[in-house]
């Protein structure tokens, strides 16, 4: 084992100096600085899109929370000033009657139709 | 004797990259140069050892700096010195690139029961250099680390392991495949000396 390494040693102090001839290029510490810095941005690229999707998911938020956005509310803030309250509830109690009136319409016309099909049917047989 | 040890493994980090690495993890990007510029040089030999072509080299401790600027916040002075640490990445990125080349030709020589106990008396170093570069690369830098360095196994075992075994089970590898490759060795001379 000892005779192996004083054999080894001038043997692979030839691959040594062939490799001491491989010199860093001047230009090293600018390609890897350039290849870093675009990781830095991206680390700021992420937090920056995350605040951005939080603040429209907040904005949409309150938007559906807020109690006048139901579709019935004056189309600005000086209308809405000068619409009394109680107003509003007359015109959600007029529109939910007119639904109802309309679902009810619905449910007689298919009442209606299955009846003539079934008067069809019993008229084939 | 455990302080001793992490005493004298922390000695082997410089004052100066100590600083260094602490101004990088506190966000000042520019201090990677003053690191880049300083173990460069070092580690190009290193990688040389193993690839043969200046632009290969190049391309390896460039990898090797991107590495371990993305890594740096695994780096732990009490296992191994900044530049130990940076060899370890230099190694298997080394290794890495050579595969994608294909370059790495493993001899297919047969181990049987004929292998000469010793390399043979009139073997010159030239003769064994020639052998050694018949050796796969991962074979020639363990005779580099080991023989020329003069290093432990076990630090060679922390440049060397990757699998994330134990660094005991990784010595254990290194000295069979030290025993294999002067087996290996053997056979080459050998035969070069009957031709």
């Amino acid at each position: 084992m000892n005779n192996d390494k004083a054999l080894f040693r001038p043997a692979l102090q030839r691959q040594n100096e062939r490799a001491a001839k491989m010199k860093m290029p001047d230009d090293m510490e600018q390609r890897v600085m350039e290849r870093i810095k675009p990781k830095r941005r991206h680390a700021w690229l992420y937090p920056a899109i995350t605040a951005v999707a939080a603040s429209i998911l907040l904005l949409l938020t309150f938007h559906t929370q807020d109690p006048e956005s139901s579709g019935l509310q004056p189309q600005n803030a000086s209308q809405a000033a000068e619409t009394p309250a109680w107003q509003y509830e007359d015109e959600r109690t007029i529109r939910n009657a007119y639904f109802a009136h309309q679902k009810e319409i619905q449910e007689k016309g298919e009442r209606l139709a299955a009846y003539i099909q079934q008067q069809i049917t019993v008229n084939i047989e | 004797m455990t302080f001793r040890l992490f005493a004298s493994i922390y000695s082997r980090m410089t004052n100066e990259d100590h600083i260094i690495i602490q101004r990088i993890r506190s966000g000042e990007l520019r201090e990677f140069g003053l690191l880049v510029n300083s173990h460069g040089p070092a580690l190009m030999a290193f990688v040389g050892r193993i690839v043969e072509q200046q632009e290969d080299a190049e391309d390896v401790v460039q990898n090797t700096f991107v590495a371990a600027y993305e890594h740096l916040k695994d780096y732990d002075p009490l296992r191994a010195s900044l530049s130990t640490w940076l060899q370890r990445i230099a190694y298997h990125e080394a290794l890495y690139h050579l595969r994608k080349r294909k370059r790495q030709v493993l001899l297919p020589l047969d181990m049987g029961d004929d292998v000469p106990d010793e390399l043979p008396e009139t073997t010159t170093a030239e003769q064994l250099d020639e052998a050694i570069q018949e050796l796969p690369p991962e074979d020639q830098m363990l005779l580099q680390l080991y023989y020329f360095d003069g290093r432990p196994l076990k630090e060679i075992a922390y440049i060397t392991n990757a699998s994330g075994d134990s660094l005991n089970r990784e010595v254990s590898r290194l000295s069979s495949q030290l025993h294999r490759i002067r087996q290996r060795l053997r056979i080459i001379l050998t035969r070069m000396n009957d031709e």
